[in-house]
């Protein structure tokens, strides 16, 4: 199974998602409960060209709705909004859309998710237009586009308990 | 010895044991009444400061199921599950608590129309933020730990003791002093001395309220409190705080079909992301058609024989409930409100109630607010008394009597005090050994 995954997300970083100067890559999404109306979306985007460009939206078959939402902390509260306007991506710069920082929102979820799966997304960018990224579902509890989920830093409550 | 003398020497004991009293207790009661004061607005105070987390635009459409809340949660906050709150109102955010992958447990404050996440925030309790938690353990002083909280209770005790001494001072003895209210073109010390006096008349009550039912919370008293009453039957039966009913682990049955909640169980709650029990959108519409309250918590099972424990302590304590439900079978296996309690029970959920600023609304907090108030005013004017009278480079301590006659009725008076309130029976004992060190000592230097 970790194999396959790898594969997987080794044929897709090779793939990466050009589109002119834009470049998307380790894009995924967390799997979901059952009966979840939401879901996360991850993603790095580099600009290789020489002008700015900006994130401004996102949409997906399986979602009603999709926005790209900032993440601020400030002490032990973390807020999450909607960020109308978009996400920025610098001429010559990479920008990482996370799970601890901005990311992508779906909404209004017409299915779950399941891992494994790969889903499409159509991101749209203020310059370089519609660019449809493949995204791969990781475990519900990914950090990162190859995170396994087996739990590198398991709570407390399972302490001792291994994979 | 002459009545008069008599007299003049108990007046002057009570002058002294007020004094010290006042002067070792001063600084914590400002600690109380101002973190008590800021306590009473806590909701007011969360909603202003943590709105754009606690408060969403009221919709119209009916809110997502507690099992899409939650998983939307889970899903932006990975971890397990230990709680869910669903809306007070119709504009406020569900509330669900999860223990994070960092071992930490959070709440996470979910839109309930459209499961968007706005935000988490390290799960305070009851206080429902961090900055009125540590107001809260301020106001016990747990903050500083146990001794912290011996000390606060010993000053609640103490406090009573005050107002004993200090409506004693008070009583008007045909002397050109104010007694509800300073006397005409009174200046300087008389001035305080009366503010002190007359403000302490009005607020006496409210302080011996506050100080009995914040005992309830107590370490020694509200054990006592609480350990005494439910031996005599009239405390919080079992179930309520304690004792709560276990869920039944179906052994035969769990071999050859899955338990009620894992049915439908998407991942064992045993994963480092565990899920959600199926049930939690049955558990949810069972306790509401029991008619809980709306504001309730519910706590998730934390273990196979753990339950899931609906409660709520409303304004209205006559709506106080506590329901536990088997997490096998969603029986209920104990349901009590307020009228289940036993007596003292029922008195110190009351107590506790108004003296939080809840029973009666926003004239008991206003009320509250104003008592704390006094209680500053009272500290600062005895301070300054204190201040004004002392001699330069001295206590200023009411002069020690060279004769100890204290009539027996106050000794028992005292004796009694001392054992109801046994941390103002210890710390009276130290002051009293003072005072005896002081005599002999003075003795010995006119001897």
């Amino acid at each position: 199974m970790k194999t396959i995954f790898a594969a997987v997300a080794l044929s897709l970083v090779a793939l990466p998602s050009v589109a002119q100067d834009i470049e998307v890559r380790e894009a995924f999404a967390r799997a979901t409960l059952p009966n979840a109306p939401v879901a996360g979306g991850y993603l790095t985007v580099a600009n290789h060209g020489d002008r700015d460009d900006r994130l401004t939206g996102a949409r997906a078959d399986f979602a009603g709705e999709a926005q790209i939402h900032e993440m601020t902390h400030s002490g032990d509260v973390m807020r999450m909004r909607e960020l109308p306007d978009g996400v920025a991506i610098p001429a010559g710069q990479e920008v990482h859309l996370s799970t601890g920082s901005n990311h992508l929102m779906f909404m209004r979820l017409n299915r779950g998710l399941v891992q494994g799966d790969t889903v499409t997304v159509t991101l749209t960018f203020e310059k370089a237009g519609d660019i449809d990224v493949p995204f791969i579902v990781g475990p519900i509890n990914a950090r990162s586009f190859d995170d396994d989920g087996s739990g590198r830093t398991a709570p407390a409550d399972h302490g001792g308990h291994s994979h | 010895m002459t009545a008069t003398a008599r007299s003049s020497a108990l007046y002057r004991a009570v002058w002294r044991w007020h004094f010290y009293a006042g002067l070792i207790v001063l600084p914590f009661v400002i600690l109380i009444a101002v973190t008590g004061a800021i306590y009473l607005f806590k909701d007011e105070i969360n909603d202003a400061a943590y709105g754009d987390l606690r408060l969403v635009p009221a919709q119209e459409v009916p809110a997502l199921p507690p099992s899409a809340i939650t998983a939307a949660a889970l899903g932006m906050h990975p971890g397990v599950l230990r709680g869910y709150s669903p809306p007070a109102t119709r504009d406020r955010a569900a509330q669900v608590k999860i223990a994070g992958e960092d071992g930490l447990k959070d709440t996470v404050y979910v839109d309930p129309y459209t499961g968007v996440v706005i935000g988490t925030a390290w799960d305070s309790g009851v206080s429902g933020s961090t900055a009125m938690w540590v107001v809260r353990k301020l106001h016990s002083l747990e903050y500083a730990g146990w001794i912290g909280n011996r000390i606060i209770e010993a000053v609640a005790g103490w406090m009573v003791l005050l107002v004993a001494t200090g409506i004693y001072l008070w009583l008007p003895r045909g002397r050109n002093v104010g007694t509800f209210r300073p006397r005409k073109g009174a200046k300087g010390r008389p001035w305080w001395r009366d503010l002190h006096a007359a403000t302490g008349i009005y607020v006496a009550g409210f302080i011996v309220f506050l100080a009995m039912t914040g005992l309830p919370w107590s370490g020694v008293w509200g054990k006592q409190f609480y350990d005494l009453s439910y031996a005599a039957g009239l405390g919080m039966p079992d179930g309520y705080w304690n004792d709560v009913p276990l869920s039944t682990v179906p052994m035969a049955e769990a071999l050859d079909r899955a338990p009620w909640i894992a049915e439908h169980q998407p991942m064992p709650m045993s994963q480092p992301t565990g899920g959600i029990p199926a049930a939690l959108d049955d558990v949810v519409r069972k306790v509401e058609a029991l008619g809980i309250h709306p504001g309730y918590d519910l706590a998730i099972p934390g273990d196979a024989t753990g339950v899931f424990t609906a409660s709520v302590y409303p304004d209205d304590i006559a709506q106080e409930r506590v329901i536990h439900l088997d997490q096998y079978s969603g029986e209920v296996l104990f349901d009590m409100d307020l009228s289940g309690l036993g007596t003292l029970g029922r008195l110190a959920e009351w107590g506790v109630s108004i003296h939080m600023g809840q029973a009666f609304g926003l004239a008991n907090q206003i009320v509250l607010l104003i008592a704390c108030a006094a209680m500053v005013l009272m500290c600062v004017s005895g301070a300054v008394i204190w201040w004004k009278r002392r001699p330069a480079g001295s206590l200023g301590a009411p002069a020690v009597p060279a004769d100890w006659t204290i009539p027996r009725g106050i000794l028992i008076i005292a004796v009694l005090l001392g054992i109801f309130f046994p941390l103002v029976g210890f710390s009276m004992l130290a002051i009293a050994a003072i005072e005896l060190g002081l005599t002999a000592t003075r003795r010995l230097r006119t001897a």
